[in-house]
């Protein structure tokens, strides 16, 4: 009868010639913890790397950014030249003033790059909005009257002068017409509308700026 | 070279001296995982895994416990959450250890013996043979009474005895 001793002893015979996989030799184990020291190493050397890389984006895009604005601001000086109708802005004036500040905030010191980069990002979006709404206060003028483009939807026309005398208001008949772009010439009004995607001109005789007629599509 | 002076150089992140540490008991260590896993490929990922953390908390080693017992109950813990997992699995692997690679019929009857006997039998006679735990230290680790851990071991035992009397090798 086998007593417990014995087959202690038997299963620790059993476990004798049980081959060690090469993964877990010791010689394998160390190369694994020793890689472990030069990876930190070359860790930090990756994240100075990283960090070095991180802040060439920042200033090469704060730059780009910059380089886009003046170019954007000569070519818009050179096309408010070469226009020969006179088209306005409402609210130019503050957009001014804005391109003011702008041009104070580039004059601090390098520390507040990234600050200046953010805050310029912010007044792009605003200057976006403000286009919108540029757009949305449209107003051409002629020698005795201004045109003004509302909300996309109407055209008012008014007398220039102290009283601004409202002549008429233009609605396209169809009323989900989204208007683009409104142009003047000589007694013709040409609105660029838009719907799904189709963009076509309505023309309207304005001989008689009191009574627009309809012409034609 | 004197364990201390080992452990007090691995604290210091010399990998030489811990992997002289893990060479006295690494044959030692892969034999307990194995017999209480049943499966070579997770008693090497278990192994492994133990080493690896053993080395990231060297320095949690306490000044009067050997590098053995520390790094066992490492192992023990892991052996115990795979275990547990295979029982949430509601199936054990079924499998036996593997067949020795020499025509050692008995070995290999004992080890199939072995890995007949229920999942936390295997632990603490593991934990005893390969790990050189008492039933108290066992009882300790695995929260259980010295009295259980004995029966259990005891009881896990004498099925073995019978099975092996069953193949003709214990007689």
């Amino acid at each position: 009868m086998m007593d417990e001793k014995d087959i202690l002893k038997q299963i620790m015979d059993s476990a004798e010639d049980i081959e060690v996989p090469e993964s877990l030799r010791p010689e394998n184990i160390e190369k694994r913890l020793k890689p472990n020291t030069i990876s930190f190493q070359k860790r930090a050397v990756r994240y100075t790397e990283m960090a070095a890389a991180l802040l060439c984006v920042t200033v090469g895009g704060y730059a780009v950014s910059r380089n886009m604005k003046s170019s954007a601001k000569i070519s818009e000086q050179l096309n408010m030249n070469s226009i020969e109708t006179e088209v306005c802005y409402a609210e130019e004036p503050m957009n001014m003033e804005r391109e003011d500040k702008l041009t104070a905030k580039n004059a601090y010191n390098s520390n507040e790059e990234y600050d200046e980069c953010v805050e310029e990002a912010m007044y792009e979006e605003e200057e976006k909005e403000e286009n919108e709404e540029y757009e949305e206060n449209m107003i051409l003028e002629d020698a005795d009257y201004q045109y003004e483009l509302l909300s996309h939807r109407q055209v008012k026309i008014k007398e220039k002068g102290e009283e601004q005398t409202i002549c008429a208001i233009i609605e396209p008949e169809d009323p989900s017409l989204y208007i683009e772009e409104i142009r003047v010439d000589g007694d013709r009004l040409q609105m660029l509308v838009s719907e799904d995607e189709k963009n076509s001109i309505l023309v309207y005789d304005i001989s008689n700026r009191n009574e627009p007629l309809y012409l034609k599509e | 070279m004197d364990e201390k002076l080992l452990i007090h150089q691995a604290v210091k992140g010399d990998t030489h001296a811990f992997s002289e540490l893990y060479g006295t008991i690494y044959k030692d260590l892969y034999r307990f995982a194995l017999y209480t896993l049943k499966n070579p490929q997770d008693a090497e990922d278990c192994v492994s895994d133990t080493v690896m953390d053993a080395w990231a908390q060297i320095r949690s080693l306490r000044k009067e416990e050997s590098f053995r017992a520390w790094i066992f109950r490492i192992l023990s813990n892991k052996c115990r959450q795979r275990l547990k997992a295979y029982l949430s699995k509601t199936e054990e692997l079924d499998e036996q250890l593997p067949a020795p690679t020499s025509d050692q019929d008995k070995d290999m009857d004992v080890r199939i013996a072995f890995s007949q006997l229920e999942p936390e039998d295997r632990l603490i006679l593991s934990m005893n043979l390969f790990g050189g735990y008492t039933s108290s230290e066992i009882g300790k680790i695995l929260k259980m009474n010295d009295n259980t851990v004995r029966s259990r071991q005891k009881r896990a035992l004498a099925r073995m005895a019978e099975y092996l009397r069953g193949t003709g090798r214990g007689r």
